[in-house]
């Protein structure tokens, strides 16, 4: 009994920071409306800062905390309000959702190229010491706090106590309330929105940074994944909270890091409880809270008062196109498609063949995302744990069986299918933002408590998974599996544009556009949602599978940790949800562009070396261009492409072609208005014709 | 024969009671109308019949079966249809592909190898039903043009359309001619009789044009704070005092 005690006063120093990120996004999100996943990241940017001056230039503790708590944190915040998610107040909550992934990804590698990218180890804590095993308190007894934790405390009581006294005694607090109400609504009582919505940002900006730099120590070395997992864990006690109460939100961020840190230790240590359930904890927790809180799975997104005023959101589909160039364009695509394949076998090294064939791979998995997102309207994030089940069972099918890996493949996608739908049945019910915390739990349970059994992943050695051979066709030759694997991209775009254009695709469409109509007329809310979520996950499963066969291994760590599905969902939604050549091209873009980039930026050290007495200032700025930048400008770059996401909802690739197709019909009948069909009727405002309410 | 019978049907958000104990009979190819001033629950009424609410206390039956836990999609199945206040239409379609929707959905159509093997194109059959509907209420020539270029009024008869395709026994119409001119209103009420008389739908309509519920129901129920405070024939309940005061005072001199 004491024992557990012990480990309950253990948790609260970890329960305190689950409560400060997670108060940090409630703020964010009651103001703006905006569920900032990128909060992890903006942690992570005044943690990498307070560990550079503290530790780095052994600045005193008190000029550190102001640089990376006070004014780098805000500044975050306050550029990304400004610049951003002030554009997106009206927007459907997946854009903006988008968005924050897309920082989530840019903004700890721009970080790393700002502060360079060199390994962390043992982050200062705040405090006056500068290892939190410098300090410890009260010596002697049983539980001993050490410095990072006892900071963790004091902090968290001070944010406890300015945060009260802010919402319940001044006007600020006030404001801010109003505002998360409904922004417009305060306007017309003369609150400047603006100005408060800034001023929450700074806020929660503040926490993250505050949180960020009390987290750091807890780990061996700082890094962005680290912080985003914990971020993640907290959200269990934002949704606790119901996202919107800050009390719960606290009491459920503590009690989640003490039973966290009860289970640790009342488990034995040996069994997979101990293993797999005690990090998966949070996650399974977060799950189960979506599952079963009340309230949480009809609608539960914020609802603004005056939303009833809003234009509908913009439709995921723009028809505008004629019908002959959509056939044209298609089969040009078709066209440029094989002409690649055939350029890559005949021409390219074997360096880039590699490349290509990863990227054929990776298309089929990233065809998921346009079933899964752009069909369906699901913003699943485990795109990466249906991927790495296929390879898993691919690879162990192949050893236990012996099967044809062809034949394992298939199945393998068949078994992910049905882990798709088992996980499709409780989450379809629910909203867009809840649909998507529940998948980004399911990764993590799936990565903390699945992928260290032997059975699911072999260990801790991968798994090995051989190339396939038909009749006397051994596709260990690159350039085999490249006419195989682009066989098989092909027969799954053909399955998902039939899909599209079926009536799977319009019950989908419809029930996303408005779901009350949907069923109103006989079409099931879950049916179609569940069977595209199992399609979906199917064409992951075998998607992995091909990517393991060819990378000769099922490699969860190389392949398909979730923090890379996100980047995957980042790049298809950006280019364009719905569309097949979008997912091939993200596909192709995610392996080619950080190999190209390296290419290019080692061009000015090759011709540095070939000019040795080149001098001045060309020569010193080509001296900073270095390789290593290759991979986080490339990420950058995916990211940049998300957060542009809010201006074309429809994708990049996908509002291009409106465009060439809007002026193709220009070219074409110039002048030809469309038909109006309401001629003889007076035009009434068509804005709110559309859309769910 | 009573089609649909609602027995006391108690709806509480929270602290309010939007129904308290509300009654709704609706026989087989009857014009029903609910009226009542705003708030009074009327929609709340329509969404707890077509399953978007459960109600709190009350049963539903339609056609003798009991509608507990039967969900949205499979009310529709059994012949109730509905349209909705603020327009509903699926964004990025046709107008023809709404009705499409409506009549696949009837015909189980959503097997994942019935578009794998065919495709989902539109049959011939499918496009004589949807000409043949659209014809019906005046809108044929709009058929093929996306939803968001239609007018309010033409989008109203989209959705009438719609809801029409999967030959419904009851029709449920919730402010039919709400932000309608007098014309498109004019227009409304008499594509609701047609469709009412021709095709022995049964109908309940939720409206505050009163002159339009006087030439239109059979019978007419008052709600008012969530309470039903009158029903019957219509021009009994036009001239009852109650109702009068409660409702029609404001309206009718």
């Amino acid at each position: 009994m004491v024992d557990l005690v012990e480990y309950a006063i253990r948790g609260i120093p970890t329960g305190c920071v689950y409560a400060l990120l997670a108060v940090g996004l409630v703020l964010t999100y009651k103001t703006s409306g905006v569920f900032n996943l990128a909060y992890g990241a903006q942690a992570f940017a005044s943690a990498s800062v307070f560990y550079v001056v503290r530790k780095d230039h052994e600045w005193p503790l008190w000029a550190a905390a102001i640089l990376a708590i006070v004014i780098v944190g805000p500044a975050i915040g306050l550029v990304l309000e400004r610049f951003l998610f002030r554009y997106l107040r009206g927007s459907p909550p997946m854009a903006k959702l988008v968005t924050s992934l897309g920082l989530l990804i840019a903004i700890p590698e721009v970080v790393r190229l700002l502060l360079g990218s060199g390994s962390r180890k043992n982050p200062p804590p705040l405090w006056w010491v500068r290892r939190t095993d410098e300090w410890l308190w009260p010596q002697g007894s049983s539980v001993v706090l050490d410095a990072g934790q006892i900071a963790t405390i004091v902090s968290t009581i001070v944010v406890v106590i300015a945060l009260v006294f802010l919402f319940a005694r001044t006007q600020i607090g006030l404001k801010m309330r109003a505002v998360v109400e409904s922004a417009r609504m305060a306007e017309l009582y003369g609150v400047n929105s603006e100005r408060t919505s800034m001023t929450a940002w700074a806020l929660s900006s503040l926490l993250a940074g505050l949180a960020g730099v009390l987290v750091a120590p807890l780990f061996a070395s700082l890094n962005p994944l680290d912080l985003f997992t914990l971020l993640v864990a907290a959200l269990a006690a934002t949704v606790f909270g119901g996202l919107t109460s800050i009390p719960l939100t606290f009491a459920g961020g503590i009690a989640l890091g003490v039973l966290q840190a009860v289970m640790a230790g009342a488990l034995p240590t040996d069994s997979v409880f101990a293993t797999g359930l005690r990090p998966g904890l949070p996650f399974i927790v977060l799950f189960a809270l979506l599952m079963f809180r009340p309230g949480l799975r009809t609608s539960g997104e914020l609802q603004d008062p005056l939303a009833g005023v809003d234009p509908p959101p913009p439709s995921p589909v723009t028809q505008d196109q004629p019908k002959w160039l959509t056939r044209g364009s298609r089969a040009l695509m078709i066209l440029l498609l094989l002409v690649a394949c055939w350029i890559s076998i005949s021409v390219l090294d074997a360096f880039w063949l590699g490349l290509v064939v990863s990227g054929v791979c990776l298309s089929v998995i990233l065809l998921s995302i346009t079933v899964a997102t752009g069909l369906g309207g699901m913003l699943s994030l485990c795109p990466a744990a249906f991927a790495a089940i296929g390879a898993f069972a691919t690879a162990q099918l192949v050893e236990a069986t012996g099967m044809t890996v062809i034949g394992a493949m298939i199945i393998a996608g068949l078994v992910s299918a049905t882990a798709g739908a088992a996980l499709a049945l409780p989450v379809v019910r629910l909203g867009a933002v809840y649909l998507a915390l529940a998948t980004l739990a399911f990764a993590l349970m799936f990565e903390s408590i699945l992928v260290p059994l032997s059975w699911v992943s072999g260990g801790s050695v991968p798994l090995s998974v051989p190339r396939p051979l038909i009749g006397s066709i051994d596709m260990a030759d690159d350039r085999w599996f490249l006419l195989f694997a682009a066989t098989c991209l092909g027969l799954i775009a053909w399955v998902v544009v039939r899909l599209r254009e079926g009536t799977m695709g319009r019950f989908l469409q419809a029930l996303y556009t408005s779901r009350d109509a949907a069923e109103s007329i006989g079409v099931s809310a879950t049916r179609p949602r569940v069977m595209a979520f199992a399609v979906s996950a199917g064409i992951a499963g075998f998607g992995g599978g091909l990517l393991a066969s060819y990378a000769g291994q099922a490699n969860y760590q190389a392949s398909f940790v979730y923090l890379v599905g996100l980047v995957w969902v980042a790049l298809v939604v950006s280019t364009g949800a719905r569309s097949v050549l979008a997912a091939i091209i993200s596909g192709m873009v995610f392996f080619l562009l950080p190999a190209g980039l390296e290419r290019l930026f080692s061009w000015p050290e090759n011709w540095l070396e070939a000019h040795p007495d080149a001098s001045g200032p060309v020569a010193s700025l080509l001296e900073v261009i270095t390789p290593s930048w290759a991979v986080p400008v490339a990420f950058i770059l995916f990211g940049a492409g998300a957060i542009m996401y809010a201006r074309h909802p429809e994708g990049s690739l996908q509002s291009q072609m409106s465009a060439l197709g809007r002026a193709v019909n220009r070219r074409i009948d110039p002048g030809g208005e469309p038909p109006d069909p309401a001629d003889d009727l007076d035009r009434e405002s068509s804005a709110d014709l559309v859309g769910p309410s | 024969m009573t089609l649909l019978n609602a027995v006391h049907i108690t709806k509480r958000f929270d602290g309010l009671t939007a129904l308290k104990a509300v009654d709704l009979q609706v026989k087989a190819g009857e014009f029903a109308a609910v009226i009542g001033p705003n708030g009074a629950g009327k929609s709340t009424l329509f969404n707890c019949l077509t399953g978007q609410l459960t109600p709190d206390e009350g049963t539903i039956h339609y056609n003798d079966e009991d509608l507990r836990g039967v969900p949205p999609a499979q009310r529709s199945l059994l012949g109730i249809g509905r349209t909705f206040q603020r327009i509903q239409l699926f964004g990025g379609m046709t107008v023809r592909d709404q009705l499409l929707v409506a009549i696949r959905a009837h015909k189980h159509h959503g097997a994942l190898w019935n578009d794998l093997l065919r495709g989902g194109h539109l049959t011939s059959a499918e496009k004589e039903t949807t000409d043949s509907t659209l014809d019906r209420l005046g809108i044929g020539s709009i058929a093929d043009s996306p939803v968001e270029s239609l007018t309010l009024g033409m989008a109203r008869l989209v959705e009438l359309a719609r809801a029409l395709v999967t030959q419904p026994q009851l029709l449920l119409l919730d402010e039919p001619s709400s932000g309608l001119d007098r014309r498109e209103t004019a227009h409304m009420a008499q594509v609701l009789q047609l469709v009412c008389r021709e095709e022995s739908v049964a109908v309940a309509l939720i409206e505050h044009d009163v002159a339009m519920v006087g030439d239109l129901a059979e019978t007419v129920w008052v709600l008012d704070y969530g309470q039903l405070i009158a029903h019957g024939p219509t021009q009994e309940v036009f001239a009852d005092e109650k109702v009068r005061a409660a409702y029609l005072g404001l309206q009718v001199r």
